[in-house]
């Protein structure tokens, strides 16, 4: 079937499917008629709404866990799989999830857990701190200390009166997104000296923002996140750029960002806003889950090795 | 679309155009970052996901059941979704046809001989002419009267997917998609009666 006789026809197929006007020219009217009929016998009942309502609640607040777990109120055929093939556990947000308030337990539990590690470190962090010397201080410091003060009014503008010339947070990072699982989601990031900010994340995520110094060891970040592989469109020849294909389905970020005293450790705290393609605020979420920040470490240099040249 | 979650599905029964399927790229992407993101391709493929389970399985508990298993593994999957897949569409059906493949093999074994009779009854035959006026309006009895691969390649069809998704959906080359479907379509016009057998069989 020439090529164009096939283009023909899955455009009519598809226009057909999606109730708009077919083009019949240059397709068998014996063909297209049998499709048009075909289609006219799909008279299958839509979902019930309320069904629809209730899957897509169940599927934004539920943990990835095996359908047979989520859907265990009604006996089905997700229980009884003669397969046993279940979900794979392996949901795995770039930016995590805030805590869920349908699981309180274990949110207090973490809780518990993080307020006494924060008052640990707290203390650690009062004891140890005020009383530090200078930026050769005692290695024996913790990596991390309290979380800065969270971000939502995070734009002072007296921050931009501190100079980033030498500030402990130029140089290149990697983030952890979920410190409480380490080195599960993680992300590389190079903060430059001239306030350039640039993010990389193994999912083909790309951040650019631009930082602030806010204090000798404290930092305002503000980014842009994208999906760098949305713009393939502009393969095409006859591409067009909408402001939606650029500025849409991005997430804006903003970070508060504290440096430790060994200058090889930070935590961070702040907020994001998934935007839908209209570029449009879908929600605000923070960062981090149950009191814990971001953490990222200094990622240093590895010396190359120079290949002397061969004399003989 | 401020309010992600508490949108309401789209109770149209349209089917997303090829276009739709196409600018789903963004929303995936998006959605790799943040499962509450995935909200509005829920709200564009629940309900095609649904009707395509209910021509598959017949029943609306069934329908609704396989719906749920299939946006759980997707959500599950999604951030193994490479953007090279013929399109979200395509994938989240292919999810789809392996839940209903895996549900039709844990039905009774009646189910597979019934499918392995019309393996072999594929050619045009008398219950052609068996079919009344109504059943030749009635979706369900038409797929059931075509070859499995045919049936399959319809109601993906009747989904909206085009050669290329269904070829993605069945892992198959679009050339033999389009080699089933031109066999569909000429099944169909006989059931359908929309030539007599007599011309079928010339055309064949």
């Amino acid at each position: 079937m020439p090529e164009r006789d096939v283009n023909d026809l899955d455009r009519f197929w598809e226009d057909i499917a999606a109730g708009t006007p077919p083009d019949a020219s240059g397709i068998d009217p014996t063909r297209a008629d049998t499709i048009r009929r075909f289609h006219a016998t799909n008279d299958v009942p839509g979902a019930d709404p309320a069904f629809l309502d209730r899957l897509l609640e169940d599927l934004m607040e539920a943990q990835p866990v095996p359908s047979s777990i989520l859907f265990s109120t009604r006996s089905s055929s997700l229980t009884t799989n003669p397969n046993g093939r279940s979900v794979v556990s392996s949901w795995r947000p770039i930016f995590p999830a805030p805590p869920i308030v349908g699981r309180r337990r274990w949110g207090l539990a973490q809780f518990a857990t993080a307020a006494l590690l924060l008052v640990t470190l707290g203390v650690g962090y009062l004891a140890v701190g005020p009383l530090r010397p200078g930026p050769d201080q005692p290695s024996s410091l913790p990596a991390a200390v309290a979380p800065a003060t969270p971000s939502a009014a995070a734009a002072t503008p007296a921050a931009a009166t501190f100079s980033r010339a030498g500030h402990p947070v130029i140089g290149a990072w990697q983030w952890d997104y979920e410190p409480w699982s380490p080195g599960r989601n993680l992300s590389y990031a190079v903060f430059d000296a001239d306030g350039t900010y640039v993010e990389y994340h193994d999912y083909p995520y790309v951040s650019i923002g631009t930082w602030r110094a806010t204090g000798e060891r404290t930092v305002e970040l503000v980014e842009v996140r994208q999906a760098p592989r949305s713009l393939g469109f502009m393969f095409e020849p006859d591409y067009a750029v909408t402001q939606p294909a650029v500025a849409g389905n991005a997430i804006t970020a903003w970070r508060t960002i504290e440096i430790d005293a060994s200058g090889t450790a930070l935590t961070a705290t702040g907020y994001y806003e998934p935007r839908d393609g209209d570029g449009g605020v879908i929600a605000r979420w923070e960062f981090g889950r149950s009191g814990l920040p971001l953490t990222a470490t200094r990622l240093a240099p590895v010396p190359t090795a120079v290949a002397s040249t061969p004399t003989s | 679309m401020r309010n992600l979650i508490g949108v309401k599905p789209r109770p149209a029964p349209t089917v997303p155009t090829h276009q739709g399927g196409g600018g789903d790229t963004g929303l995936v992407a998006l959605a790799k970052l943040d499962r509450r993101a995935f909200a509005p391709l829920y709200v564009r493929y629940a309900d095609p996901v649904y009707r395509y389970c209910l021509r598959r399985l017949g029943t609306k508990e069934a329908a609704e059941d396989a719906t749920a298993q299939v946006f759980v593994k997707v959500l599950a999957a999604l951030p193994s979704y490479r953007d090279d897949a013929p399109s979200f569409r395509s994938w989240l059906f292919a999810v789809a046809h392996n839940v209903l493949v895996d549900v039709e093999r844990a039905r009774r074994p009646a189910h597979d001989l019934e499918d392995a009779a019309l393996v072999v009854d594929c050619a045009p035959g008398p219950e052609a002419e068996a079919l009344t006026a109504e059943t030749r309006r009635d979706v369900r009895a038409l797929l059931a009267a075509v070859a499995p691969d045919q049936r399959r390649v319809l109601e993906l069809r009747l989904a909206g997917l085009s050669t290329a998704e269904i070829a993605g959906a069945l892992g198959r080359p679009a050339a033999a998609i389009r080699g089933i479907q031109f066999r569909a379509e000429a099944r169909l016009r006989l059931l359908m009666g929309v030539v007599t057998p007599r011309r079928e069989a010339r055309d064949a």
